[in-house]
C-alpha cells in the first residue's frame, strides 16, 4: 500500500495552487473590504479553506520530500516557509473569527507576513521543480551581466596526465551533452521528444526518429543540426543558447564516426591528443604567478610611460605588468624609484641596457611578484643582489654582459624559486664544479664554441 | 546596413589612401630616405607638435607596442626561409630504403595524377645524396651535410610531414608567408607587427634579411597586403649601407633635417585631423622611424664591434651579403626588441640541371654556408637567455621529389623537382618541445603517412606562441574579416611544450 503515499506526494505540486489562490483571495478581500467591514463572514470563509488548503499542502510536501529523497539543504527552506505560511493563515483566521490570540500581532502584520511567506515559498518551490536559474536563464546575456548574474558558461575540463583512461563517452561526450544540451532534453522537459541525458536515450533518437546513423555518421541528424547556420530554425542548440565550441563538435563527430562506443576509452580509440586540448586547464599565467589583481590605474601607467618605459600587460586581460627600459638608455638608479608605484603589479621587469647600477637591488627587492628580471648590459656588480632573496616567485636573472663579480654567485643558492641565471660575458664564469649539484644547471655560463675541426670531416 | 555603412568607410579610407599617395608623389619630392622627425624630439623642442612623445593610441602611433590577446610564449620571431626549397631528403628525412631503389625507374602509379614543376616521361629514383646519423640526446636524424646541426638538434622540434598545395616557387612561397598563394595578403611579419606593434621606438618591427638574392615572390612575401602599409617589412642590407638612401646629402645638418621634418609632420598631422586617412599616420611615422634609424640601425647593423669570439662563431664575413652576418644581424635585432625578422637565404633550388643547383655541389655549399650560423645564432640566443622569449622557424616553400630531375628527358647531376606533398620544417625557441618529431612520411618520403600539418597549421603555430587565436585575429577588409590562415589552420599541439 505503500503506493498510496506516493501518489499522495505527486499531488503535491497540485495541492499547492489552491492556498496560494484561496489565501491571495482572501488578501485581496480584506483590502477590499477595509474600510466598510461588510464581507467579514466570507473572509473568514476564503480564509478557512485557504488554511485548510495550506495544510493539506504541508502534509503532501513533506510526504513527497519524505518518499522521493530531495536533499534536506534544497528543500528546507521551501517546508519552513510552508509550515510558516499554514501557521500564519491559522492566525488569520483565528483573528478574523474574533478569537483574542496573540493581540500583540496586528491584524496587518499577519496579512503582510502572509503575503511574503506565500510568494517566497511559491518562489523556493518553482525553484525545486523547475531549477533555480528557471527566471534568470531567459534573460538576455547582457542584462545578466548588469545583475551580476553571468553565470560562467561550464566547461568539460580534463587532465593532460589521465585523461587517455577516460571512456569516451561517459568522461567527455556525455559531459558536454549535459552542459549543452540536456536542458531540454531531459524527462523533465522533452523537447522533440528526444532525450540526451543518458547513453539509451541518445541511442533511441527523437520524434523524427533516429539521431545517430551508424552507416552513414556524417549523416547522422545530430550531426546535421550542429552544423546548420546558426539562424537555421533546425539549428542545435538554438541561436539563443550557448552553442557548442568548435573542439566540442570534433569530438562528438570522432565518436559518431567510432561507431558510438559506449565504454572505450579515449586510449582504445587511439584519438590525437590534439582534438583534446581546448579541454585542458588553461594555463593563463605560465611562469608567472596567477593572481587576481585590480589593474593598476592607466594614470600610473602613464606616468611610467612618460618616462620612456614600456609598460604592457601579460596579455590583453592580465593585471599583471611587464616593463622594458629599451627606450630608455638613460634610465638610471635614481628614476627607478618610479617603478614602486607598480609595486604589486610589474612581474616582468627588463632594466637591460641602462644605466642603473647595484643600488637598484635595494628597489628591486620590493616587487613581491617579480618573476623575471634583465640587468643585461649594465654596470651591476651583484653588490646587494643577496637583498632579492625575499622574493617568492624571481625564477629568472639575466645578467648577460653586466659586471657581475663570481663573489655574489652563491648569494643566490637560496632564492626560494630561482630557475635560470645567465651569466655570458660576466667576469662570473665559475667552472661546473665550483657550483654545488643542485645549483648546477640554474647558471647558464654560456660560452659556446663552435669547433672548426668537424668541418675538416666533411 | 551595417555591412554598406562599412563598405563606405572602407571606399573613403582607400580613396584618401589613393589621393594621399599622389600627393606625396607630386608635392613632397625630397626623397623619402633621409626624411625623418624623432618624436623624442618633442621632449626637447617647443612643444608646438600635436603628436604626443608616447602613447598607446594606435590612432596616432600605428606601431604602438600592444599586449597580445593571451599569455605570449615568445615576443620574437625569427624566420629562416631558404628560398628555393632545401631537399628533406638530403638534411633531415632519413630514407634507406630509397637508397635500394638509386636509379631505377619511378613505377607509374607514383606518377599518376602528380604535376611536376620539370619531370617529364619516367625519371629515376635517387637516392638520398648524403649519410646520416642519430644526434643528440634525442637521437633525432641529420645528415652528414650538417655537421654542426647536432649542437641544436636537442634545442629543435621536426616537422616531417608539411605539405602545401603548390608546387612553384612564388606562390608557394607566397602561401607559406602570407597565407595565399596569391598577391594581396599581408605577411605573417605584418599581420604580427600590426597585432603586437614594435617595442622598440628606433627600429623597425619587422626586418627582413636577404641572402644571395630576392625570392621569387618578390618583396610582396614580406608586404603588407591590405594592412596599413606602415606593417610592411623594412629591408636591411648587410653590405654597404644598411638600408638605402637613410643617410643625410651632403650639406644637410642633422639639426636642419629635424627642422623640416618637424615642419612636414606638422603639415601632415593636420591632414590626418582633417581626412583620417591611416596612410597619412604611416607616413609620418616612416619620417619619424628614418630620422631615428639614421642613428640606431648603423649601430644595431655594425657586426664589426661584435667580439672576435662571437663572428668566429657564426662564421661571419664583414662587409658582404652572407647568411652567416645576417644570422648575427637577427640576434642583435632581437636583442633590441625587434618583433620579426624575416631572413631570406637564396639558392637551394637544387635540380641538378647545373653545378650550383647539383645536390653534389651547389647544395652542399649551401649546407656548409648555414650550418654554422644556424647552430650559432641558437646557441647564442641560448646563452643571453633569448631563446626562451624567441622562436625561431625553419624551412623552405615546399619539398623536392625522391625522383631524379629530367630535365628535358636528360638525367643530369644529382637534383630533385619540387615536391609538395611532404617536406620537413622545424622550429625552436620558446614554447616549442624540445627534440620532438612530428609527422612522418612514406618509405621514400614521397607523401606524409602521419601528422600531416599544412602551411596554414605552421602559421596558426607560429600565432599561438605569439599570444594570438589565430581564428580571432582578423581584419576587416572588403566588407569581412580577413585571417592569416584563411578558413584554415590547426595550432601543432604535438610540438609545443
Amino acid at each position: 500500500m505503500d503506493f498510496i503515499f506516493d501518489l499522495i506526494g505527486r499531488f503535491h505540486p497540485l495541492i499547492v495552487h489552491l492556498p496560494i489562490g484561496f489565501l491571495l483571495l482572501g488578501l485581496m478581500m480584506l483590502v477590499f473590504d477595509r474600510k466598510e467591514n461588510k464581507h467579514q463572514k466570507i473572509i473568514c470563509f476564503v480564509f478557512f479553506w485557504g488554511t485548510f488548503s495550506t495544510l493539506a499542502a504541508v502534509l503532501t510536501g513533506t510526504v513527497q520530500y519524505a518518499r522521493e529523497g530531495y536533499p534536506w539543504e534544497d528543500i528546507q527552506g521551501h517546508l519552513f516557509l510552508g509550515v510558516l505560511t499554514f501557521i500564519l493563515s491559522f492566525l488569520m483566521y483565528l483573528k478574523l473569527r474574533n478569537f483574542n490570540t496573540f493581540n500583540k500581532i496586528s491584524q496587518k502584520f499577519v496579512g503582510y507576513a502572509l503575503v511574503f511567506t506565500l510568494f517566497l515559498t511559491g518562489h523556493l518551490g518553482g525553484n525545486l521543480t523547475h531549477g533555480k536559474d528557471h527566471l534568470i536563464e531567459p534573460l538576455p546575456p547582457k542584462l545578466k551581466k548588469i545583475l551580476g548574474m553571468e553565470v560562467p558558461p561550464k566547461t568539460v575540463v580534463l587532465q593532460s596526465e589521465n585523461y587517455q583512461e577516460l571512456p569516451l563517452y561517459s568522461g567527455v561526450i556525455q559531459p558536454i551533452l549535459d552542459q549543452k544540451c540536456v536542458s531540454c532534453h531531459n524527462p523533465k522537459k522533452t523537447k522533440g521528444e528526444l532525450l540526451l541525458h543518458n547513453f539509451k536515450g541518445i541511442m533511441s533518437g527523437g520524434e523524427e526518429g533516429p539521431i545517430i546513423s551508424i552507416v552513414h555518421p556524417e549523416e547522422s541528424e545530430i550531426l546535421k543540426r550542429i552544423h546548420l547556420p546558426r539562424d537555421e530554425k533546425k539549428h542545435m542548440p538554438p541561436k539563443a543558447k550557448i552553442q557548442l565550441t568548435k573542439a566540442e563538435i570534433k569530438l562528438i563527430e570522432q565518436w559518431i564516426s567510432a561507431g558510438v562506443p559506449e565504454d572505450k576509452t579515449i586510449a582504445d580509440l587511439g584519438l590525437s591528443p590534439s582534438l583534446f586540448v581546448s579541454f585542458f586547464p588553461k594555463d593563463k599565467t605560465g611562469i608567472y604567478p596567477n593572481l587576481e589583481l585590480e589593474s593598476l590605474e592607466k594614470t600610473v601607467i602613464d606616468s611610467l610611460m612618460a618616462m620612456g618605459l614600456q609598460v604592457a600587460p601579460l596579455y590583453k586581460t592580465s593585471p599583471l605588468l611587464k616593463v622594458t627600459a629599451i627606450n630608455a638608455p638613460d634610465f638610471d638608479d635614481q628614476k627607478a624609484v618610479v617603478l614602486l608605484k607598480g609595486l604589486d603589479h610589474i612581474v616582468d621587469l627588463d632594466l637591460g641596457q641602462t644605466q642603473v647600477t647595484d643600488s637598484v637591488f635595494g628597489i628591486v627587492q620590493q616587487f613581491k611578484h617579480l618573476t623575471v628580471l634583465k640587468l643585461n648590459h649594465t654596470d651591476v656588480s651583484g653588490n646587494g643582489i643577496k637583498k632579492l632573496r625575499s622574493l617568492q616567485h624571481l625564477k629568472k636573472i639575466n645578467l648577460v654582459n653586466s659586471n657581475f663579480e663570481s663573489a655574489h654567485l652563491e648569494e643566490m643558492y637560496s632564492f626560494p624559486a630561482l630557475e635560470k641565471v645567465y651569466l655570458f660575458g660576466t667576469s662570473a664564469n665559475p667552472s661546473i664544479e665550483e657550483i654545488p649539484y643542485p645549483f648546477q644547471s640554474i647558471f647558464e655560463r654560456g660560452n659556446y664554441k663552435i669547433n672548426e675541426d668537424v668541418e675538416e670531416n666533411l | 546596413m551595417d555591412k554598406i555603412k562599412k563598405l563606405l568607410a572602407e571606399q573613403r579610407s582607400l580613396k584618401a589612401q589613393f589621393n594621399s599617395r599622389r600627393h606625396f608623389l607630386k608635392d613632397c619630392t625630397l626623397g623619402l630616405g633621409g626624411l625623418a622627425l624623432g618624436s623624442f624630439l618633442n621632449s626637447c623642442s617647443s612643444g608646438s607638435s600635436k603628436i604626443p612623445a608616447y602613447t598607446t593610441d594606435r590612432s596616432l602611433n600605428p606601431m604602438a607596442a600592444m599586449p597580445a590577446p593571451y599569455l605570449p610564449k615568445v615576443k620574437s620571431v625569427i624566420y629562416l626561409h631558404m628560398v628555393g626549397a632545401p631537399s628533406q631528403l638530403e638534411l633531415f628525412d632519413y630514407k634507406p630504403e630509397l637508397a635500394k631503389l638509386h636509379n631505377q625507374p619511378c613505377p607509374p602509379s607514383l606518377l599518376d595524377s602528380k604535376k611536376f614543376a620539370f619531370i617529364q616521361g619516367t625519371p629515376n629514383m635517387l637516392g638520398p645524396q648524403a649519410t646520416f646519423k642519430r644526434e643528440g640526446e634525442t637521437g633525432n636524424w641529420v645528415s652528414n651535410h650538417l655537421p654542426h646541426f647536432k649542437k641544436v638538434i636537442d634545442e629543435v622540434a621536426f616537422l616531417k610531414a608539411v605539405h602545401t598545395d603548390q608546387f612553384n616557387h612564388g606562390p608557394a612561397q607566397m602561401l607559406m608567408h602570407t597565407g595565399s598563394p596569391r598577391n594581396g595578403r599581408p605577411s605573417i611579419g605584418s599581420w604580427v607587427t600590426y597585432g603586437l606593434g614594435s617595442e622598440n621606438n628606433n627600429l623597425p618591427g619587422f626586418v627582413v634579411l636577404t641572402s644571395g638574392g630576392t625570392p621569387d615572390a618578390g618583396k610582396s612575401v614580406w608586404g603588407s597586403g591590405f594592412l596599413p602599409s606602415v606593417y610592411q617589412g623594412v629591408q636591411c642590407r648587410s653590405k654597404g649601407d644598411p638600408v638605402l638612401y637613410l643617410k643625410d646629402p651632403k650639406g644637410v645638418s642633422r639639426n636642419l633635417k629635424k627642422k623640416v621634418l618637424t615642419s612636414i609632420n606638422n603639415i601632415n598631422f593636420k591632414e590626418y585631423q582633417k581626412f583620417g586617412d591611416p596612410e597619412v599616420l604611416t607616413r609620418i611615422n616612416q619620417y619619424e622611424m628614418a630620422y631615428r634609424m639614421q642613428v640606431s640601425v648603423p649601430k644595431v647593423m655594425d657586426i664589426d664591434k661584435e667580439p672576435d669570439s662571437i663572428k668566429e662563431m657564426y662564421g661571419v664575413s664583414p662587409g658582404k651579403e652572407a647568411f652567416a652576418n645576417n644570422c648575427l644581424l637577427a640576434r642583435k635585432m632581437v636583442e633590441q626588441g625587434v618583433r620579426f625578422v624575416q631572413l631570406y637565404d637564396w639558392g637551394w633550388d637544387s635540380h641538378g640541371a647545373s653545378p650550383s643547383g647539383a645536390l653534389d655541389t651547389g647544395f652542399v655549399k649551401k649546407c656548409k654556408e648555414t650550418d654554422r650560423p644556424i647552430a650559432a645564432l641558437i646557441l647564442d640566443l641560448k646563452q643571453r637567455g633569448l631563446l626562451d622569449e624567441t622562436l625561431i622557424v625553419w624551412g623552405g616553400e615546399f619539398g623536392r621529389t625522391p625522383m631524379w630531375e629530367n630535365r628535358l628527358g636528360i638525367q643530369n647531376s644529382p637534383g630533385r623537382d619540387h615536391q609538395g606533398d611532404a617536406f620537413t620544417m622545424w622550429m625552436a625557441g620558446g614554447g616549442i618541445k624540445k627534440g620532438a618529431v612530428h609527422g612522418k612520411t612514406d618509405e621514400i618520403g614521397y607523401t606524409g603517412i602521419e601528422g600531416r600539418v599544412s602551411v596554414h597549421d605552421i602559421q596558426a603555430t607560429i600565432l599561438h606562441l605569439l599570444g594570438f587565436d589565430h581564428e580571432q585575429f582578423t581584419y576587416e577588409f572588403q566588407g569581412r574579416p580577413f585571417r592569416l590562415t584563411d578558413v584554415e589552420g590547426h595550432v601543432i599541439n604535438e610540438i609545443l611544450a
